[in-house]
C-alpha cells in the first residue's frame, strides 16, 4: 500500500494536510512524525521490517509517494532532516519514487534560498496557500473542474 | 646657542686659530731668514769684498814697486799707480760700508787705518822717486825696513776688520740653518696639527651632528612606523629638541594607547551591536513566523469548519473549534512572552525589597490554578524572613518561567511529578535552584537551551521557545549566572547572583 509522510510538529497543520488528502480522494496511508529525528527513525524502522538496506529500490513499501516536510521543528529542523537523509541514502534513487515537498509558514527568504540548495526538493508550498487544489500537481492529478 | 652649535663653532674656531698661528709663525720665521740674508748680501759681503780688494791692491802695489825697484821698467810704475787707485776706491767702499757697522772697535780700527794708508802711499812715492834718482840701494833699504812693516801692519789691521765680518757671516748662516730647520719643524707640526684637527673635527661633527641626526632620523622612522615606545634614549644632540621629541613621543604613545583602547571598545560595541542586530532580525523572522503560523492554521480550520457545517459533520466542526481556541491561546501566550522579553531587555528596573517567600508562594498559587487538574508536588526551601533587594519583576519572571517549565515538561511516566525551589544564602550572594523530576533536556540540545525560540519536545509543543531565553536575560541583567544539570532523572537550574 502506498503512503504519504508528513513531518511537522504542529498537530493542526498535519490535520489540515490530511483533510486535503481526503478531499483529493487519496487512499494513501499517512505516516506522521513530529520532528526530523522521529522521521528518520520512522523511515529506518519501516525499511527494516523487510530489509536492512534502506537504499534498496525495490523495497517500495518503505518509500512514501511524497514527503511533506515542515522547516521549523524542534530538535531537527527540515533542512537538517534533508541533509541527514541525503547523507544516509542514495537520494537520487530515493526521489525517483518520492516527491519531497517543503510546506512552511516561514517568510524568511533565507529559508527559500536554503531549500533551493537541495535540488531534489520538488515543491515549496506556503502554509497560507495550502488547499486541495495546490496539492493536485504533486500527485499528478487532473484538475478538478 | 645650542649644544651642537657651540661644539661646531668651538671646533672651527680652534682650527682657525691653529692655522692663523701657523701662518704668523711661518711669516716671522721667513722674515728672520730674509733679514739675515739681506744683511749678508748688503752689509757683510761688500765689506769683506772691499777689505779683500784693498788687501790685494796693497800687495799688488808692493809687488809692482818691488818690480820697479829691481828692474826699473816704467810699466811697473803704471801698474803700481793702477793699484793705488784701486786702493783708494776700495778704501772709499770700505768707509761707505762702515756706516752699517755696529761695532765701535771696528770703526776705530778703520779710522786708524786711514792715516796709515796715506803714509803707505807717501812711502811708495818716495821709494819710487829714490829709484828715479839712482838711489836704488836706499830704495831697497827703505822698502824692506820701513815700507814692508807698514804694509804688514795695514794688512793685519784689515784682517782685524774683516775677521769679525766673516765670523758674523758664518754665525748668520748657522742661524739661518737653525731657523730653516725650525721652520720645517713648525710646518711639519702644523701639518700634523691640521690633519689631527681635520680628523677630530670630522669626528666631532659626526658625534655632534651626524650621529644625532642619524639617531633622530631613526627615531622619526620608528615614529613613522607607529612605534612610539621610548625604550631607547632620544639623542638628537640638542637638549631642547630632545625634550620636545620626548614630549611628542609620550603624547603619541598616550594617544596610541587611547586609540587602541577606543578601538577595542568600539570593536566590543560593534560586536555586541552585530550580535543584537542578528538577534533582532532572527527575532523578527521567528516572531512573524510564530505569530503567523497559528493565524494561518486558524484560517484553515475555519474553512474546514465551514465545509463540515455544510456537510452536517457537527462533531468534527466542534473538535476543530476547540483546536482554534487552542491556537488562539498559543498566540496569546506568545504575545505575552514577547512583551516579557521587551521588559527583560529594558536596562533599568527599580530595586525592590522583595519578600522571597511571599513572591514564590504567589507564583505557585498562580500556576496551581493553571495546572489545577494535574497532580504535582511543589515544595520550597527558603530561609526564614528571607528578603532580597532586587528587581521584583525580574525575579518573578525567572521563577515563574523555571517553575512552569518544570511543570510543563513533567515526566508522565513517573509516579508523582515534583518541583523543588531552594534559596540558599552564600557569602556575598545567593543561589536559587529549581529542581524537577521531568523529562530532562536531550544532551544534544543542551547547548542551545538558552537560545531564542528553542524547543526540544515536539510532542509537548505548547511553549513559544522564548522562556529560558527570557530567564537568561533577566539573570544577566541582575548580574548573575545561570546553569543547569539535566538527565533522564530530571533537570536542576541553578542561578548564582552576587550582591
Amino acid at each position: 500500500m502506498s503512503s504519504i509522510a508528513i513531518i511537522d510538529d504542529d498537530e493542526i497543520d498535519r490535520y489540515l494536510l490530511k483533510r486535503c488528502f481526503a478531499k483529493l480522494g487519496l487512499k494513501h496511508k499517512v505516516l506522521e512524525a513530529t520532528s526530523g529525528v522521529y522521521a528518520m527513525e520512522m523511515f529506518f524502522n519501516l525499511c527494516n521490517e523487510k530489509s536492512h538496506d534502506g537504499e534498496n529500490p525495490d523495497k517500495k513499501h518503505c518509500q512514501p509517494d511524497a514527503i511533506f516536510l515542515d522547516i521549523n521543528m524542534p530538535m531537527m529542523d527540515g533542512f537538517e532532516f534533508l541533509q541527514k537523509l541525503s547523507e544516509t541514502i542514495d537520494i537520487n534513487k530515493f526521489v525517483a519514487n518520492t516527491k519531497v515537498v517543503i510546506i512552511t509558514s516561514s517568510d524568511n527568504p533565507k529559508d527559500m534560498e536554503k531549500a533551493r540548495q537541495f535540488d531534489f526538493v520538488s515543491h515549496y508550498i506556503k502554509k497560507g496557500d495550502l488547499n486541495a487544489e495546490t496539492l493536485r500537481p504533486i500527485f499528478d492529478l487532473a484538475k478538478n473542474d | 646657542m645650542g649644544d651642537i652649535e657651540k661644539r661646531i663653532a668651538f671646533s672651527f674656531g680652534a682650527l682657525n686659530l691653529a692655522f692663523l698661528a701657523m701662518a704668523i709663525i711661518t711669516l716671522i720665521e721667513i722674515n728672520a731668514v730674509t733679514a739675515s740674508s739681506r744683511k749678508i748680501q748688503y752689509e757683510l759681503q761688500p765689506s769683506i769684498q772691499a777689505n779683500l780688494q784693498l788687501t790685494n791692491a796693497i800687495n799688488s802695489s808692493i809687488s809692482g814697486l818691488q818690480s820697479w825697484v829691481l828692474t826699473q821698467k816704467p810699466r811697473f810704475i803704471r801698474k803700481r799707480a793702477a793699484f793705488i787707485s784701486i786702493i783708494d776706491k776700495s778704501l772709499k767702499q770700505l768707509i761707505n760700508q762702515s756706516q752699517n757697522w755696529q761695532d765701535p772697535l771696528l770703526l776705530e780700527e778703520l779710522q786708524r787705518l786711514e792715516p796709515k794708508l796715506a803714509l803707505f802711499k807717501e812711502q811708495q812715492n818716495v821709494i819710487e822717486n829714490m829709484v828715479k834718482e839712482g838711489q836704488q840701494e836706499l830704495a831697497i833699504e827703505t822698502l824692506v825696513d820701513v815700507h814692508l812693516p807698514l804694509s804688514y801692519e795695514i794688512v793685519a789691521s784689515l784682517r782685524k776688520i774683516s775677521d769679525p765680518h766673516s765670523w758674523e757671516i758664518a754665525r748668520t748662516f748657522q742661524q739661518e740653518e737653525q731657523n730653516e730647520s725650525f721652520l720645517k719643524n713648525v710646518i711639519l707640526l702644523f701639518l700634523f696639527l691640521s690633519i689631527a684637527g681635520g680628523i677630530s673635527l670630522a669626528i666631532l661633527l659626526n658625534r655632534a651632528v651626524l650621529a644625532p641626526l642619524k639617531n633622530t632620523i631613526q627615531l622619526a622612522d620608528r615614529i613613522g612606523k607607529g612605534d612610539y615606545s621610548s625604550t631607547s634614549t632620544i639623542y638628537s644632540g640638542e637638549e631642547k629638541l630632545d625634550k620636545v621629541l620626548q614630549i611628542m613621543l609620550e603624547q603619541l604613545e598616550q594617544k596610541q594607547q587611547l586609540n587602541i583602547a577606543q578601538q577595542s571598545e568600539l570593536k566590543k560595541i560593534n560586536l555586541s551591536l552585530k550580535y543584537s542586530n542578528e538577534e533582532l532580525s532572527q527575532f523578527a523572522y521567528r516572531t512573524s513566523h510564530d505569530l503567523k503560523a497559528p493565524l494561518v492554521a486558524v484560517r484553515g480550520l475555519a474553512e474546514i469548519i465551514k465545509e463540515d457545517l455544510n456537510d452536517g459533520i457537527i462533531d468534527e466542526a466542534k473538535h476543530n473549534a476547540t483546536r482554534i481556541s487552542r491556537q488562539v491561546k498559543k498566540l496569546e501566550s506568545l504575545v505575552s512572552d514577547i512583551l516579557e522579553l521587551t521588559k527583560a531587555d529594558q536596562e533599568t528596573q527599580s530595586l525592590d525589597d522583595v519578600d522571597v517567600t511571599e513572591l514564590t508562594n504567589d507564583i505557585i498559587i498562580r500556576l496551581n490554578t493553571v495546572y489545577f487538574d494535574k497532580q504535582i508536588s511543589i515544595n520550597t526551601s527558603i530561609p526564614n524572613n528571607f528578603r532580597m533587594l532586587t528587581s521584583r519583576v525580574r525575579l518573578n519572571q525567572i521563577l515563574e518561567n523555571l517553575i512552569s517549565n518544570a511543570i510543563k515538561y513533567r515526566d508522565k511516566e513517573k509516579k508523582l511529578p515534583s518541583v523543588s525551589i531552594r534559596f540558599i544564602q552564600q557569602n556575598g550572594g545567593y543561589i536559587i535552584e529549581v529542581e524537577d523530576n521531568g523529562v530532562g533536556i536531550p544532551e544534544a540540545y543542551q547547548e542551545q537551551v538558552f537560545g531564542m525560540f528553542q524547543r526540544f519536545h515536539p510532542d509537548n509543543a505548547a511553549g513559544s521557545g522564548l522562556g529560558l531565553y527570557i530567564v537568561k536575560k533577566h539573570v544577566n541583567k541582575l548580574g548573575g549566572e545561570i546553569s543547569f544539570i539535566s538527565s533522564e532523572a530530571g533537570t536542576t537550574f541553578r542561578i548564582e547572583i552576587q550582591d
